[in-house]
């Protein structure tokens, strides 16, 4: 399993804001961060009842088109490979619908039934799941969805797992041989059959599992589940250049790194969706844009500029206009992501990683990284706030991603580690030289400033961007801390979506998405035995394991939750947060002509 | 920006009249020129220039910052590198104070980093990378034009070989591209660069690029103006007398070549100055910690709409020292071109 890997993109890099999805994102604003911060609450609970059409928007009018502005850009739009923030929200709200679908209700999310008539039906041992299609289903050319399309699709995702989810090869039967490797690698190389999924006939799907997955439902929600016509798809990724789908839109064109347009799907009926819309005429995506002219645009909402969105952070000089002025064009609120200091956990020891966490300079970083409290919000836990039965608690001697370290308590914690002046720990990391802002460069130095001055001896080596990616993700490298992955984003709003795909003893091997690089049998045995709990059993004690986890290994310090951003042209309307992927529900939006 | 190849045809006019050796023709009667030396007369010139005078005086005034910038810094109560996060607002990320007398310039945003200090210090690498970028390439222009002019033949051919192909390559790409691959070169196998080692080897690399590049357009020139002179009645009987040839290179020929050597010379370095901006601009320049006005600005520009402080001394500086040294470089021109009278 690999879950949303924020490996830093963009100018945030070293400091991170920027998931393997491309950006952050946003929510309706600071209610919404209250009642989910608050904890407690459920974010996405199930309503297997829900029927289309979607509740319509107050005062929402049809017509015109959205520009989406914004710094990275999806390397396709194949629904199979899709593992992406930025694509992911394009596709699950506009172009692709799946077996389970997401609805904003009150701030929250709601899982509802999209394609299929319910969430799923599970059997007595919780080994099969049986999906039901609703009737007369239709793609964006006319022909008809059947069952088949959608095991062949579940099959297809195998193909994809190098960037895409491995959930389901974990869960699914022969999805895995003996050895933990993956044995089913989809249609092309492996052929059809496949056990852990089929149709038995034309309105039915079912997976068949080689251990509980009490959270398949909400895995039914990604496009993996997307149903693709085997007849017209073609045997790679360019596929998503014009995919077939059935959302309430369909791909007119897609440039990769340039641009991506959207039109209505006329076949998408609206009686059959419970929860998407189909206001705007088109969308249309433009990658790979300088996001600082992109905002001051978007604030003057001059001409196109005023039906513009932008969900990249919010750069720092813009920060007093979109808190004051123009606040009515800018939408903060929760992400799917939680950011942290990875150390590694073999390389140093506990009370080394606990000196690190006193002496961990936060409030400078963030600063020097031009992070404010509209794009972060400090973190105690590794599990962000609006996860049901996540725990609040402060861990002793963890800052809580506040304050600016203790470089005098640090030193007398190295001192009672056996490590002072002449014998000095070394800390070793990477870190961006390239970045054309600087920024990167300088949060580099202020950080090595602050823990120098804590008595740690440090050796950073500057590579490129580039390059960065592929080294942190190194398990044997020379580095002992700030490896990959920088920060975590949920796949659905259950803590089985963050704990296993980070410190589960056989993600070691693949690198690159390990907290501390952590291999420990009491680890792992703790986390097979809440998996076989149902999902309400399972919330509080993802809480506790949490808790557990940073007193007892510490192996990455919590830092920060990272907030969505979304910023809008004067004419853009119902701009909201999803509080579970950190995006705008992008179908809600209408604009004004 | 041309790297000192673009000033061959406005030098060119220098010599027209050739020979410097001979008695000034229109100055010819008055007492006061009477027996001086070209250099004398154009000193003489020189001290009467306002513009000349002024402008020195703002290079002399970068030059003395650049040298006692530790002193200056200390004088204003700070180190260089020095990170005032206390004096950035945690909401915006910008400073909380503007100038005052502990922060001249103020600090710079998100980091607090004293923009005095970075500004003094920064006018060191622009300065030594200039002057000394300048030096070298005119000394390699100057021994290839003479070797060129002097021998001709095949030597001639290769050395003009050589400035064509030169001429013919896009500057800033090959920049760009080759500074990170030289870097490289300069890396231990295995081992990695700190941000301080990088910073060092790019410095002079910088210097090693500028002069590769600097040195064609004064050899274009010197080797034209020795393919005249070495016909002159003076070099042919140094010739016939049996004088070596390094001797009449430098003791005949060189002294001939002083003022389009020396105005070459002074408007390569306000080229070099700029250039080194651009580079740090660019990213291809110095690197983080080491403090330069190109990357200052670079830094700067996005910020400029909110915090101005950032952007105005290093771009006046570079803007005003660059004008200073060209108006100097044109006042030397001046004083040298035996066509000036005022």
């Amino acid at each position: 399993m690999r879950g949303t890997i924020v490996r830093a993109v963009g100018v945030a890099a070293s400091i991170g804001l920027i998931a393997a999805c491309a950006a952050p994102a946003n929510d309706a604003g600071t209610n919404g961060t209250k009642k989910t911060t608050d904890g407690g609450t459920i974010a996405a609970p199930l309503d297997p009842t829900a029927k289309g059409p979607a509740p319509e928007v107050a005062g929402a009018k049809k017509g015109g088109i959205l520009t989406v502005s914004y710094a990275s850009a999806p390397s396709d739009m194949d629904p199979s490979a899709q593992f992406y923030q930025d694509s992911g929200i394009i596709m699950t709200r506009l172009t692709q619908r799946s077996l389970t679908s997401f609805v904003t209700r009150g701030g929250n999310q709601v899982l509802v039934p999209d394609l299929a008539t319910d969430l799923g039906k599970t059997s007595d041992d919780g080994l099969t799941w049986t999906f039901t299609l609703k009737d007369g289903i239709k793609y964006s050319d006319g022909t008809p969805v059947t069952a088949e399309d959608i095991a062949y699709a579940v099959k297809r995702s195998f193909a994809f797992t190098d960037t895409g989810p491995t959930y389901q090869v974990d869960f699914l039967k022969g999805g895995k041989d003996a050895k933990g490797e993956q044995a089913y690698k989809g249609p092309w190389e492996s052929g059809d059959s496949f056990a852990g999924v089929d149709a038995p006939d034309a309105k039915t799907v079912v997976f068949h599992l080689e251990k509980r997955w009490e959270t398949l439902p909400y895995f039914a929600a990604f496009t993996q589940t997307s149903p693709i016509p085997k007849a017209k798809e073609t045997k790679n990724r360019d596929y998503g250049n014009k995919a077939v789908g059935t959302g309430p839109y369909k791909i007119k064109s897609f440039t990769q790194g340039a641009e991506l347009v959207l039109e209505k799907n006329t076949f998408w009926d609206p009686a059959s969706d419970a929860s998407r819309h189909q206001y705007l005429d088109g969308y249309v995506f433009k990658f790979g844009q300088d996001d600082i002219k992109v905002q001051q645009g978007i604030l003057a909402s001059n001409g196109p500029d005023a039906t513009t969105l932008n969900w990249d952070a919010i750069d720092a000089s813009l920060v007093d206009q979109v808190t004051g002025a123009k606040a009515s064009q800018f939408v903060t609120g929760a992400s799917s992501c939680v950011l942290a200091v990875n150390m590694d956990t073999r390389k140093i020891p506990l009370p080394v990683r606990k000196a690190i966490a006193a002496a961990w300079p936060f409030d400078d970083i963030n600063k020097a990284a031009g992070s404010t409290p509209l794009t972060y919000i400090p973190a105690d836990t590794l599990i962000p706030p609006q996860i049901p039965g996540r725990l609040d608690f402060k861990v002793d001697g963890l800052p809580g991603g506040k304050g600016n370290g203790d470089p005098v308590k640090a030193k007398s914690m190295l001192a009672a580690a056996g490590f002072g002046p002449g014998k000095e720990f070394q800390l070793v990391w990477y870190y961006t030289d390239d970045d054309p802002s600087n920024v990167a460069q300088q949060v580099n130095q202020v950080r090595k400033t602050k823990l120098q001055a804590a008595g740690f001896k440090v050796k950073d080596i500057g590579v490129p961007n580039k390059d960065r990616r592929t080294l942190i993700a190194k398990t044997d490298g020379p580095h002992n801390m700030l490896q990959s992955p920088r920060g975590w984003c949920f796949d659905w709003p259950s803590a089985d979506s963050i704990f296993p795909p980070t410190v589960s003893s056989t993600q070691i091997k693949g690198g690159g998405s390990n907290w501390g690089n952590l291999a420990d049998p009491k680890v792992d045995a703790e986390m097979d035995r809440i998996l076989k709990l149902t999902i309400a059993e399972q919330g509080p004690e993802w809480g506790k394991f949490d808790k557990w986890l940073l007193e007892t290994y510490l192996p990455a310090i919590p830092d920060s939750y990272d907030k969505s951003n979304l910023l809008f042209g004067t004419k853009v309307h119902n701009v909201v947060n999803d509080v579970n992927h950190g995006m705008p529900v992008l179908d809600g939006i209408w604009v004004d002509q | 920006m041309s790297l000192g190849q673009g000033t061959s045809s406005e030098l060119a006019s220098l010599t027209v009249d050739g020979d410097p050796t001979e008695p000034d023709g229109s100055a010819e009667g008055t007492d006061r020129q009477h027996g001086r030396s070209p250099s004398q007369i154009a000193w003489d010139r020189l001290k009467g220039d306002k513009i000349a005078i002024i402008s020195f005086g703002t290079v002399v005034f970068f030059v003395l910052v650049a040298v006692f910038a530790p002193l200056l810094v200390k004088l204003e109560g700070e180190v260089l590198n020095q990170y005032h996060s206390d004096l950035i607002s945690a909401l915006n990320t910008y400073p909380i104070i503007g100038a005052n007398t502990e922060h001249w310039f103020g600090v710079e945003p998100r980091t607090g980093r004293d923009l005095f200090a970075v500004w003094a210090y920064g006018a060191r690498p622009s300065l030594i990378i200039g002057f000394t970028a300048a030096t070298l390439s005119t000394i390699v222009g100057i021994t290839l034009g003479l070797l060129a002019g002097y021998l001709g033949g095949k030597v001639d051919k290769v050395i003009g070989w050589t400035i064509d192909l030169l001429l013919s390559l896009p500057l800033l790409v090959v920049v760009l591209a080759v500074v990170p691959v030289i870097q490289q070169r300069f890396t231990p196998v295995g081992e990695t660069l700190t941000a301080e080692q990088k910073s060092g080897i790019r410095f002079y690399v910088l210097i090693a690029i500028l002069v590769f590049f600097g040195w064609i357009g004064l050899a274009r020139l010197i080797r034209g103006e020795v393919f005249s002179l070495r016909e002159r009645e003076f070099v042919q009987a140094a010739k016939v007398i049996g004088v070596k040839t390094r001797h009449i290179l430098f003791k005949e020929i060189l002294p001939n070549l002083v003022g389009p050597i020396i105005v070459s010379a002074s408007i390569a370095v306000p080229a070099y100055i700029t250039y080194e901006a651009t580079l740090s601009y660019l990213g291809a320049g110095l690197v983080e910690p080491t403090p330069s006005w190109g990357r200052t600005v670079s830094n700067a520009q996005n910020a400029y709409a909110r915090y101005p402080l950032f952007l105005w001394p290093p771009v006046l500086s570079i803007a005003s020292l660059v004008l200073a040294l060209t108006m100097l470089g044109e006042a030397i021109r001046d004083a040298f071109d035996p066509n000036t009278r005022r």
